[in-house]
């Protein structure tokens, strides 16, 4: 495809990379715009009656302009509105940009690709960088090389990336790629690239200027092949990096690490997570040393770290805590089994960040009620609170969270020693506006009497998660319906008391709520927004509540794997009533047959993850509605279906967009 | 009650109560800057605002007029779209020429609360649907050729939500 003069421009002054864009400051980047306001008032003034988008303009207004804007919205307030004015006199009406940009800020990612494709007017919309920010360009298991796909056609592309991700991709030769569009990536991660070199990470990482996020996961080959030099002789290529991320290496080392930290002198965001696990002590003591003097030198930058499930000891948190002047607000550290349970190093740490605003201490498996006493009595700043199996916390802890007035979001999961007097204290003692997720699984020690008090005090929950809860039944699921309207996550994994009458409202034994003799039930579509439903494992579900109640207009992903009892029946009534889903599980429910898959491959025009593990009715003509309907499928789950034919695999290879060729 | 003229672009005259037609942050901003009071005769221009939609709006304004003022969004907010009153949806069953002038007046004359539940509705109207459906609810030509479009579609099939 020939590139027009136009996208052309579009590609090049429309951009928010170049000139200035050096400028690190968000608000030195606000000064320039307004100079540029003030400047180009009086031309446009007189070009008043030229007929938009001029594009010429276009190009000369925005050859300073760092960020993404078109022409039409540098253009001084008056006399945008009298051209918006004069369109709508001439024109029929259409929508201007700064509306559109307000109208796609209500929608999803998928909505607004939808809507992007519907002209090009619109596909500009995309261009601002806050629908930029929120997608990801994610390669998988292909080649990154200029003659092949995908990167021979994202070459001939019109538009930017910002962020991009590679897992296990295969890097061949010199790519164009990174020189085209580099200038506007800010994030970019590398997972399991085994053949990912120190040399071709810098050549990727100079064409990046502007990046802000560096990620590596499972790069152990990396670290293997690359040899480092003396530390003197670093220049710091990544002058925007803000966030810098292993996960899951072994292999690095003292060196490596002081490599990576001087080429990003701005760093203000450190994750080592799950790492350092299959290594030696000395060396690892080395490394937390070294980590220990990295956090020392950046301590005026350092507003987050995050060591989470990183073979981290006491003694480095005694020595993390004794670093004077740093200010952090995130902190996350989960996992430290071999915590002392008396004067522990992580209370010495909380007492000196009181400004903690996050907190992960996630599997902190000897974090006592005496600890958590201390951190709700110093954060009091705290919004995240993570205590996901902590299980030695009781109800005497827990008790004290009540002091957190800023609590957003809450997770207590698999701290099976709480009971309702703990958690009725702690976190529904009053109306809290601010709580918006909650996470319950696996607590035995709660009993339903809390899900009402949940729904009557924390009434802007848009997250919950009772996976595994014993207190969810007919009735506390009613409640739930009635007036958490915010919802937009609801895992109910294996509570196995729910059953139809509870979801659809219908048949219930008793009403949820009466008033005088008014009896009002509710259903699960009452929660309108809702995006992710888990009920795998519920098996009293059947096809009565999918037809009946399984309305949802922006229902992304479902889970009803073991609901044993659904059929075809049910499954073809909510493939047409949930337009918008995208991931299915219905892995072990036996009696889905091939009509059901043709039912969800023929009106399920977005599903990209479906998994139908272990479903014997399966044959050869379910593959074949896939690869007849399915025009977005990434990921298919076909294990243990044993009717399917052998040659399955091979069929479904006509998939275009499958990442994974399922073998059966 | 005090009340103050809105003259829209046609030269209508609509007599207004002040609270009301300050709910417009343009009109507040006019009042105050040029310390037009309650008592003078003159009628505030609004030469953006025909007198059907002008009428619409007040409509609209004077049904809100005891609405707590919205607070700033804050961006952790996920952006809903359901939220919308019934009184405001039965108010914006009106035809798409006159929902985006609506859109236009809210938005000149910086009435918060028109513009959010007016672009909901929009997004409403977007939401689920694929670009040909979108295209034909909008009446929108599609001036993408054929392999412009094939080209986003492709790059499409690599794009996740972050």
């Amino acid at each position: 495809m020939q590139m027009s003069i136009e996208s052309w421009f579009n590609l090049h002054y429309y951009g928010f990379g170049q000139e200035g864009a050096m400028a690190s400051d968000e608000e030195e980047e606000d000064d320039e715009d307004e100079d540029d306001y003030q400047l180009q008032a009086e031309p446009v003034e007189e070009i008043d009656d030229r007929e938009f988008p001029f594009h010429d303009d276009v190009f000369y207004i925005n050859l300073k302009a760092p960020r993404v804007r078109t022409g039409f919205d540098n253009l001084p307030t008056e006399v945008r509105l009298r051209m918006e004015h004069l369109r709508l006199i001439l024109m029929p009406p259409s929508i201007g940009f700064q509306i559109l940009i307000n109208v796609f800020r209500y929608l999803n990612t998928f909505d607004r690709n939808s809507a992007a494709l519907a002209c090009k007017r619109w596909f500009e919309v995309m261009r601002y960088r806050e629908f930029l920010d929120e997608v990801c360009f994610h390669f998988e298991e292909v080649s990154i090389c200029d003659g092949a796909p995908p990167i021979e056609t994202f070459l001939r592309s019109f538009r930017h990336f910002s962020t991009i991700k590679l897992t296990k991709v295969q890097f061949n030769g010199y790519c164009e790629f990174w020189d085209l569009f580099g200038e506007h990536i800010r994030e970019i991660t590398f997972v399991n690239c085994t053949n990912i070199t120190k040399s071709r990470l810098t050549m990727i990482l100079k064409r990046l200027p502007f990046l802000e996020c560096l990620a590596l996961e499972e790069c152990d080959e990396l670290f293997k092949s690359w040899t480092p030099v003396d530390k003197k002789r670093i220049e710091p290529v990544c002058r925007c990096l803000r966030k810098l991320t292993l996960r899951k290496s072994n292999a690095f080392t003292v060196e490596h690490l002081d490599y990576l930290i001087a080429m990003g002198p701005n760093i203000s965001s450190l994750e080592i997570s799950k790492c350092l696990k299959q290594i030696d002590a000395p060396t690892r003591v080395k490394i937390l040393t070294c980590i220990l003097a990295i956090m020392e030198r950046r301590k005026k930058k350092l507003r987050s770290v995050d060591f989470s499930y990183t073979m981290y000891d006491d003694l480095f948190l005694k020595q993390f805590a004794e670093i004077e002047d740093m200010t952090l607000s995130q902190i996350s550290l989960s996992f430290f089994e071999r915590a002392p349970i008396k004067e522990p190093g992580i209370i010495d740490i909380l007492r000196c960040h009181t400004n903690i605003v996050h907190l992960d201490l996630s599997s902190f498996l000897n974090l006592t009620d005496f600890a958590l006493i201390e951190i709700t009595s110093s954060l009091y700043l705290l919004k995240t609170l993570k205590l996901n199996g902590c299980w030695l916390l009781t109800d005497f802890g827990v008790e004290s969270i009540y002091k957190l007035d800023r609590l957003q979001v809450l997770d207590l999961s698999d701290c099976d020693k709480i009971s309702d007097r703990g958690f009725m204290k702690a976190i529904v003692d009053r109306r809290r506006d601010c709580m918006c997720q909650l996470y319950l699984s696996m607590l035995p020690g709660l009993t339903d009497s809390v899900i009402l008090k949940i729904c009557l005090t924390l009434l802007n929950l848009t997250v919950i998660d009772f996976c595994g809860s014993d207190c969810m039944n007919d009735t506390s699921v009613q409640f739930l319906f009635c007036y958490l309207k915010c919802l937009r996550v609801l895992r109910l994994n294996g509570c196995v008391k729910i059953s139809d009458a509870g979801l659809t409202g219908e048949n219930l034994p008793v009403a949820a709520i009466e008033i005088w003799d008014v009896q009002t039930t509710f259903s699960v579509s009452e929660l309108n927004s809702l995006q992710e439903l888990q009920l795998s494992g519920c098996f009293k579900v059947t096809d009565i509540t999918l037809m009946h109640s399984f309305r949802f207009r922006e229902l992304k992903e479902l889970n009803l794997a073991h609901c044993v009892q659904i059929t075809e029946i049910g499954i073809e009534a909510m493939s047409l009533n949930c337009p918008a889903l995208e991931s299915i599980d219905l892995s072990d429910c036996f009696h889905v047959n091939d009509r059901a898959v043709e039912a969800l491959s023929k009106n399920l025009l977005r599903l990209r993850i479906l998994k139908l593990v272990r479903l014997p009715l399966l044959t050869g003509a379910s593959i074949d509605s896939l690869v007849c309907n399915c025009k977005m499928l990434r990921y298919l789950y076909i294990r243990g279906c044993n009717k399917l034919p052998k040659d399955s695999g091979d069929r479904l290879k006509k998939i275009p967009t499958l990442r994974n060729i399922p073998k059966c | 009650m005090p009340t103050i003229k809105l003259q829209s672009s046609d030269g209508e005259i609509f007599d207004t109560d002040v609270q009301i037609a300050k709910c417009s942050g343009t009109i507040k901003t006019m009042l105050e800057d040029l310390g037009m009071d309650e008592g003078d005769d003159e009628a505030v221009p609004l030469p953006n605002v025909n007198s059907a939609i002008l009428r619409k709006v007040l409509q609209w304004a004077t049904y809100h007029k005891d609405d707590p003022i919205p607070v700033e969004d804050d961006d952790s907010k996920e952006k809903r779209t359901d939220d919308i009153s019934s009184w405001d949806a039965d108010f914006l069953k009106v035809d798409q020429g006159t929902l985006f002038e609506l859109i236009l007046a809210a938005n000149y004359l910086d009435i918060k609360g028109l513009l959010d539940v007016t672009c909901k509705t929009v997004a409403n109207m977007i939401k689920g649907k694929t670009p040909e459906e979108i295209r034909k609810t909008f009446n929108i030509k599609n001036d993408f050729t054929p392999s412009e479009e094939e080209q986003v579609r492709k790059e499409n099939e690599w794009c996740e939500e972050k």
